[in-house]
Parts: C-alpha cells; sequence; structure tokens
C-alpha cells in the first residue's frame, strides 16, 4: 500500500552503532508485510490447514510449532487451531476468505462451516535479527533456548519481550519476530539498546 | 575481618590492611594468613582456642595456645582484643593483645549450595563442624573443599579420582578433613560458668544483619524450633552474604536452646545466586522510560508533530490536549469541545480495544455476553453493548460492529481491552467450548480517528472516494460500512458518536492512518475543526451524561448506571440472575446523575462527597441525619467546565437518584481540598437530551 508507516519509523535508524569490530546483529524491519490468520474448529483442521497451504502456496500443512515456507510466503502455526501467514510482499493469490465488510478481499470459498480468515497485517511489526551473535541477543531477553539444538530452523514459538506478548521464528540463519504494532517501538529501543553491546548494524 | 579477607587484600591489592594484628581462629586454616601478614612485615598475634594446637609456631608469628577473643577494645577503631582462656582447664589469665586488626577465621562450610538447589540435602558432619554434601544427586559427584578436604593435596587427589567416573567407574575419594589438629568448634565465646544471658555485651552472629546470640535465644523462647522459623524470625543469613558467615553458629546456638545436635536440627535450603547480584542486574533495562513497555497508537508521531500534549491511560500513550500559541490547558480543552460543537474536531482513539469475534456461533455468543441482544443487528449496523459480570455488575461497555453474517468487531474500552479479551477466551475455552467462535486482538490492527461535529459528515465526504455512502440513507445513525479513501486505502466508518454530536469513527489499517490523518486534518482545517484530546473527549460526554470507567467502577449495575433498559427480557446473559439480587434492586441504591453548581460561577471536584445540605461530611462525628456515616448520600465521579452550558458540571451517583434530590438542597464536599460547595442534581443527560444532534 502507498503512503504506509512503519511503527518503528523514528526509531530504526539505518548505521552502524555500538561496539566496534566485527558486525554482531543486524536489525531490521520487514515493511507493509500481508499477515493473515487462518482459524479453524476442531472438526475443520484438516480443511482449514489445506485453505491456509493453498493460499500460501507451501508444500506441508506445518504442525504445531512449526513454520512452512515457499519463497518469500511462510506459514506458521501459532496455535493448535491458528495459522498465520506472513508474506512481505501481497499474495499472488487472493485469500480464501469469507464474505465480510472485514475481509480485505472476498472470493468467498471458505465458509464459516470451516474456519475464519482475519487480515491482520497491520497488527504486528515484522522485526528481523540476524547476525552472528542474533540468538545471544535473544537469549537476554526472551525466556526460552533459541540455540539451533532447541530452536532450529523453521521452529515458530509464542513466547515474551518485556512482558509483551511476540511471535518468534527462525529461518535461514536468522530470526523473525513479530511484535504487536503498539508496544514495537518500546521493544525495538529495548533490542537496540541491547544490542548495541554486540556491535550492531540497523538495515 | 576474615582472615583471608586479610590475606586477600594483601596478595591481590598489595595492601597490608594491619600492622599489629590479632588473629583468633579454630583451625588450621588461619596459620597460612598469619604466617603470609607476619612475612608482609605485620606483627601477628595467633590466638588458637585449641590448647592443643600445633606445636610449631610460623615464622615471627606470636602463637598462643588455648585463648578465644571474648571483646575487642577501643573506640571508633580496634585498639586491642582482650583474650581469655577457651575453657575452664585452660590456666590462661585474661590480657589485652593491643592490635590495629582483628582476624577471625571460624573454619570453613563447603559450597554445598550448588547441590542444595539440585535438590541434595546437606549432612552435618560433627567432625569437621561443617554441613558436607548428602547423598549423590543425579550424576553429580563433589570432590575437593566442596566436599570437606582441606589439604590442597588431597583436594588433587579427589579430583584425580573422579576421573573414574568419567570411564563409568566409582570414584574412591579421599576422607574429608586433612587438618593436622581437629577444628574445635567455638559457637558462642563467654566466661566459663557465665550465664548465657547475663552478658550486657552484644555478640553478633549475622554480622549483616545485626543478628545476635541474644536474638536466637529469645527465637527459641518465642518458640520458634523450627530453622526455617529462626531464619524468618531473626532474619538470619537473609542478608547479601546469605548466611555464609552466621549460619552455621545460628544453627548451633538454636540447636543448644533446643538441648538437640546440630545434624538434628538441619539446616535451611540454599537459594540462588550464590554469590551476590545488585538488584540492577536483575532489573535490567527494566528502568525509566522502560520500567513499563509503552503503547503508541498508530498516529503517536503525527500527533506530537501536530501539538499534541500527551498523557497516560494505562499504559497507553494518548493526546490530551493540543494547545495554540500560550493556551493553558482549561482554555485548550473549552476551545476544542467548543469547535466540536460548532464545526467538526479531530480525536485519535486508537486506544480502544478491538476484538474480532468470528465464527457461525457469533451471533449467540455475543447474545450471552451482551447484556442486548446482537443476534438481531443487520449487517452494517452498530450496536452499544454492555457486558456484565457473573455477579450481575457491569464489566466493560462499547460498540460493537456486525461486518458479516458471521463476523463481528466488538470495541471495549482502553483500560479494560486486554481484561475483556482474556473473559471472552476463557467463556470460550471452559464455559461454551461447544461454540464455534474465534476471538482475535486487533486492537492493533486499526487505528482509530473520532469525526464529530455539524461538519464532520462534509469532512469525511472531502476524503472518500464516494461520497454518496456517507449520505443519511446510505450511512445512518449506528450504520457501518467499508469503504475506500481519495489515495486507494481501506477503511471501516461507523457513525456513531461519544460526543453527542453528528459523528464517525472511521478505522484504518495502523499503517495507513497517518497519510489518512493527513487528508481527514487538512479536510478539517478547512472548515474550521480542530484536533482535540482527551480532555476536551472528557467534557463532550460528560455534558451527554456519558458513562467511563469512572462511572463503571466494578460496583455498578444497569439500572445504577440508568442503563436498566440494555437487559434483555428475551435472552439469558451472564450476570441476569445475580443482577435480580434483592440488594441490588432497591430503589435506594446510589444512581447516576448529573450535578450543577447552584451558583454557576462555582466549580466543584471530582472525588467530592455529595451530603444533604446541613449534613457535611464535617459532621459527620456528630453522625446527624440518614447520611450521618460519613459516606454521604453519594459522590462525583467527573467534572468538567462544560462549553455547551457556560459553568462547571460533573456526573455521580447519589442515593435514589435524580427524582429523590429535585428541589433537595445538596453539598458536594472536600473538605481536604477546599469549601463545601452547594450544587443541585440534575438528570445526566446535561446537553442535548433527546439526541437530536447525533442524529440527522
Amino acid at each position: 500500500m502507498t503512503n504506509w508507516s512503519s511503527a518503528i519509523n523514528r526509531d530504526r535508524q539505518p548505521g552502524r552503532y555500538g561496539a566496534d569490530g566485527d558486525v554482531g546483529i543486524i536489525l531490521g524491519e520487514i515493511q507493509a508485510a500481508t499477515q493473515m490468520q487462518f482459524a479453524a474448529w476442531p472438526d475443520t483442521l484438516d480443511q482449514m490447514g489445506a485453505v491456509a497451504m493453498a493460499t500460501a502456496g507451501v508444500a506441508t500443512v506445518p504442525a504445531a510449532g512449526r513454520v512452512s515456507r515457499a519463497g518469500d510466503v511462510s506459514l506458521l502455526r501459532v496455535e493448535p487451531l491458528k495459522w498465520w501467514l506472513v508474506s512481505p510482499a501481497p499474495l499472488a493469490t487472493p485469500p480464501l476468505v469469507a464474505s465480510g465488510l472485514a475481509s480485505g478481499v472476498t472470493s468467498g470459498v471458505a465458509s464459516s462451516e470451516v474456519g475464519a480468515v482475519l487480515d491482520i497485517s497491520d497488527a504486528r511489526c515484522w522485526i528481523t535479527l540476524t547476525g552472528p551473535r542474533a540468538a545471544t541477543l535473544l537469549a537476554h531477553s526472551l525466556p526460552i533456548d533459541v540455540r539451533p539444538t532447541a530452536f532450529a530452523d523453521d521452529a515458530v514459538v509464542s513466547s515474551a519481550i518485556h512482558h509483551v506478548g511476540v511471535t518468534l521464528w527462525r529461518a535461514d540463519d536468522g530470526f523473525n519476530l513479530l511484535v504487536p504494532r503498539s508496544y514495537a517501538a518500546s521493544i525495538w529501543q529495548l533490542l537496540f539498546g541491547l544490542a548495541q553491546q554486540y556491535g550492531v548494524e540497523v538495515r | 575481618m576474615t582472615a583471608t579477607a586479610a590475606q586477600t587484600y594483601l596478595h591481590r591489592f598489595a595492601v597490608l590492611p594491619g600492622e599489629r594484628v590479632v588473629i583468633a581462629t579454630n583451625n588450621d586454616s588461619a596459620y597460612d594468613a598469619a604466617r603470609d601478614l607476619a612475612a608482609a612485615g605485620a606483627h601477628v598475634i595467633l590466638a588458637d582456642a585449641r590448647p592443643d594446637a600445633a606445636a610449631k609456631a610460623p615464622d615471627h608469628v606470636d602463637l598462643r595456645r588455648g585463648l578465644v577473643p571474648l571483646e575487642a577494645v577501643g573506640r571508633k577503631t580496634v585498639a586491642g582484643v582482650k583474650l581469655i582462656g577457651s575453657d575452664a582447664r585452660s590456666g590462661q589469665p585474661d590480657a589485652i593483645a593491643p592490635c590495629d586488626l582483628l582476624l577471625l577465621s571460624g573454619g570453613w562450610s563447603p559450597v554445598v549450595n550448588l547441590l542444595s538447589h539440585r535438590g541434595g540435602k546437606p549432612v552435618w558432619n560433627r567432625a569437621q563442624a561443617c554441613f558436607l554434601p548428602g547423598d549423590a544427586v543425579d550424576n553429580i559427584t563433589v570432590i575437593g573443599a566442596a566436599a570437606g578436604c582441606w589439604e590442597h593435596d588431597a583436594c588433587l587427589e579427589s579430583g584425580h579420582a573422579v576421573s573414574a567416573v568419567v570411564g563409568g567407574g566409582r570414584a574412591v575419594l579421599p576422607p574429608p578433613g586433612g587438618w593436622a589438629t581437629p577444628i574445635k568448634p567455638v559457637y558462642e565465646i563467654r566466661r566459663s560458668g557465665a550465664s548465657k544471658t547475663a552478658s550486657a555485651k552484644k555478640a553478633f552472629v549475622d554480622f549483616q544483619h545485626d543478628v545476635t546470640t541474644g536474638d536466637i535465644r529469645l527465637a527459641h523462647q518465642e518458640g520458634f524450633v523450627s530453622v526455617e522459623h529462626l531464619k524468618r524470625y531473626t532474619t538470619l543469613g537473609m542478608a547479601t552474604d546469605q548466611g555464609k558467615m552466621g549460619n552455621v553458629i545460628g544453627l548451633a546456638l538454636m540447636a543448644d536452646a533446643l538441648g538437640k545436635d546440630i545434624a538434628a536440627v538441619g539446616t535451611t535450603r540454599f537459594r540462588p545466586p550464590y554469590t551476590p547480584v545488585a538488584i540492577g542486574a536483575l532489573a535490567g533495562r527494566h528502568v525509566g522510560a522502560h520500567f513499563r513497555p509503552l503503547r503508541q497508537t498508530p498516529l503517536h508521531d503525527w500527533n506530537l508533530a501536530h501539538g499534541a500534549t500527551m498523557t497516560m491511560a494505562g499504559i497507553w500513550h494518548r493526546p490530551w490536549y493540543f494547545a495554540e500559541d500560550g493556551e493553558t490547558i482549561s482554555e485548550t480543552y473549552i476551545r476544542e469541545a467548543a469547535t466540536v460543537r460548532k464545526t467538526v474536531g479531530l480525536c485519535d482513539v486508537s486506544s480502544l480495544g478491538k476484538i474480532a469475534v468470528q465464527g457461525p456461533d457469533a451471533a449467540v455468543f455475543l447474545d450471552r455476553v451482551y447484556t442486548n441482544m446482537f443476534s438481531s443487528l443487520p449487517v452494517g449496523k452498530a450496536r452499544y453493548g454492555i457486558m456484565l459480570r457473573d455477579d450481575g455488575m457491569v464489566m466493560d461497555d462499547g460498540t460493537t460492529w456486525r461486518l458479516g453474517d458471521d463476523d463481528y468487531l466488538m470495541t471495549t474500552t482502553t483500560t479494560q481491552a486486554g481484561k475483556v479479551m482474556v473473559w471472552l477466551e476463557e467463556l470460550l475455552q471452559t464455559r461454551w467450548p461447544d461454540l464455534k467462535v474465534h476471538v482475535s486482538a486487533v486492537s492493533d490492527h486499526w487505528a482509530g480517528v473520532a469525526v464529530a461535529g455539524p461538519l464532520a459528515r462534509d469532512t469525511l465526504a472531502a476524503v472518500v472516494e464516494d461520497e454518496t455512502q456517507l449520505l443519511p440513507a446510505a450511512l445512518p445513525f449506528m450504520g457501518v460500512i467499508k469503504t475506500r479513501l481519495k489515495d486507494g486505502g481501506t477503511c471501516l466508518i461507523a457513525r456513531i458518536s461519544f460526543s453527542g454530536e453528528l459523528a464517525y469513527e472511521i478505522y484504518l489499517p495502523a499503517g495507513h492512518a497517518p497519510a489518512a490523518m493527513d487528508a481527514l486534518w487538512q479536510a478539517a482545517r478547512d472548515r474550521g475543526g480542530c484536533l482535540y484530546g482527551s480532555e476536551a473527549l472528557g467534557a463532550l460526554r460528560i455534558e451527554k451524561g456519558h458513562v467511563t470507567g469512572a462511572e463503571l467502577d466494578g460496583r455498578v449495575t444497569l439500572d445504577d448506571a440508568g442503563l436498566g433498559k440494555m437487559a434483555s427480557k428475551k435472552k439469558p446473559f451472564i450476570g441476569a440472575a445475580l443482577r435480580a439480587r434483592p440488594q441490588l434492586q432497591q430503589a435506594d441504591r446510589p444512581q447516576l446523575v448529573g450535578i450543577f453548581p447552584q451558583d454557576r460561577r462555582k466549580k466543584f471536584k471530582s472525588g467530592a462527597l455529595l451530603f444533604p445540605a446541613g449534613e457535611t461530611s464535617e459532621s459527620v462525628g456528630e453522625s446527624v441525619g440518614e447520611f450521618g456515616d460519613g459516606f454521604g448520600a453519594g459522590w462525583i465521579t467527573a467534572v468538567t467546565h462544560s462549553p455547551a452550558l457556560g459553568h462547571w458540571i460533573g456526573l455521580g451517583y447519589i442515593a435514589g437518584g435524580c427524582a429523590a434530590w429535585h428541589g433537595r438542597r445538596v453539598v458536594a464536599s472536600d473538605p481536604v481540598r477546599g469549601p463545601d460547595v452547594a450544587v443541585e442534581i440534575v438528570s445526566p443527560h446535561m446537553f442535548d437530551p433527546k439526541g437530536a444532534r447525533m442524529h440527522d
């Protein structure tokens, strides 16, 4: 969408900050992404999973705590009955969404008897953390073990930073963080401050 | 200080902490310290409690056997130590040993803390006078000094022995101990035969928390026989050293008082951390502005750039008022509220809670949650709803919009959004798991802007792609549409009014809000409009008698708030049964009213109590009249200067409500902050009571 504003515009100033030497952490943001929730009923898990899978264009329906990816599009299993589709770009195929004022597009396929689809694109700020010390940085803030042995590629988890519920997944040796938009500036400041001791590049 | 502390000063910092040193000890380890200090040039007296201590003194050390320190001598600084015989048989006369430093060495307590954290129980070893690791926990083998090996060689040997474990074998460890002369436990020093309680001098057990031998005995006298209770009563071992210095002594004294062995008394479980950790390290970055996370609306930067003074609503930053040159807050909000009634105003209401309620049973669910009916709400319409707690009291209110047959958007108050979300999840997961409903927090997805005032439609028309959608026929009062702005962005527009004016709330995907607000503000400014903050928002709603958290404070029923008609008789809902309790139906319960000052030039304050005239709070002690119990007949929840009425007004509750007080004299009493103000009780709907302005 044109005229889109980030929640961390003021705080995210590209540049090189903190400790000298090698860059330990690279912080970035993926802006104006598409985020969509697919929610099933207990007896329609397979059907709704198939809807989510088809919309995302991924090969498998991710199991609990896992992510399926195809290109830039990721499908996250965030709750027993819920998936989130996240994509840096608008979707090529319109989501199969029940009709209604709330929907982004109204090509009704998935009736409410199958599940519910919800556009949540602006609800969360998508922060990326890469670099050799990214896991160390997260260890400062998150109560979970994010080392590769415990948190492998394509693992997703709901946790908390500074008491704020966040969603974290690992992909291609980096971490992705979805932070509720209203808290994003506060959390970004916290991560940026912590990252400086390892040398940080903001993109 | 301890003997090893002096060694550390010497070896690590090259500081000799005293020139004339007395070391009081009961074990061999102090001999090393004595030797080192003497070698560094100090005059050292080593007072060893053991009459049978090693035959040979270290070089240049004055070794005196069978002596213990009774008291330190000197003012402000130590000048000497009174040494007495360690037991009646020692035959030593009292002597004052002059010194400028007194060092103590009472033996060692192995670091069993880590093992204790793992659930291992330390066991008392009488011979070594310390707690040693007990039975093995998991596959942990404790070696070295942690296992009570005092000598260097034994420590090395235990290290070698444990290597057998790595190969799957059993480690044969050297026994604990290793001193040439066994330790002589010394827990309290008094003259032989002296009463335990007679001495007026204090003998400290826990140097950090100033716990004395007397405190331990007092704890025993008070009946605290368990070590856990002893600890909590005396605070023994609760300072930053976590009892490393004094715990064993305290336990020994307690055992003595109980006539038990130390092993029978036991020890408290050690807690992490072993070494002190600064509170600052635990607080980390949760300080200052990050003491709590802050929530910002999507228009935060926009508001600041347009002159907002911000205020906190819970953890939200919200615009409070938009002062123009030199305006005070009062001048500002009065101007803003007056402008809304005259032309148009824009207000960031993004912090309101928003919850998507989706699924084939969404309508059924909302009918149960709200007191009024939502299944009958047509698609494209909004309705004001109130939800009660199980006990029949009002929990929260807000409008809920029907976006599709199975698709609602619920709004909540800013402060209760999280609570309502948790409540709805709890209901769905525990009470009605059979309902096919999903609730999702979308507060952060949508930015909300109130566009209020006679020119609100005109203002919106300037920014939407198709202004005919705003015509009253297309968007009547309480109507909702999804539409497109001129810049291509989509939005939801609901024609709802908190101010009592013709008003809309436009919901924009958050990222699009600043750009859309630019366009809205351009349109509003062209029409003589203004930006307004929460202060003007409050003034406008008080004029209308609309309730907020100040009025819905958890003690209020629907009827109290004048909203009894919102309780459906056609369906059950949460709170329906208990709101019918006789006590909640009494006619003299406090009910929502409006409040005017009798002298319209006067003002009164929120929080004041309402009394019948002549029964103000100052006469409470005399308890005159019906409301002489000090609580008054009611209270004031909110006040404002009303730009529309030209004087101060308020909302509040008073027993029996408006009808009961018609024509009666009432005072608002707030004796701490000012004199009583005579007021009159009026309908809470103080401005445009029929709502003509917000309809067409």
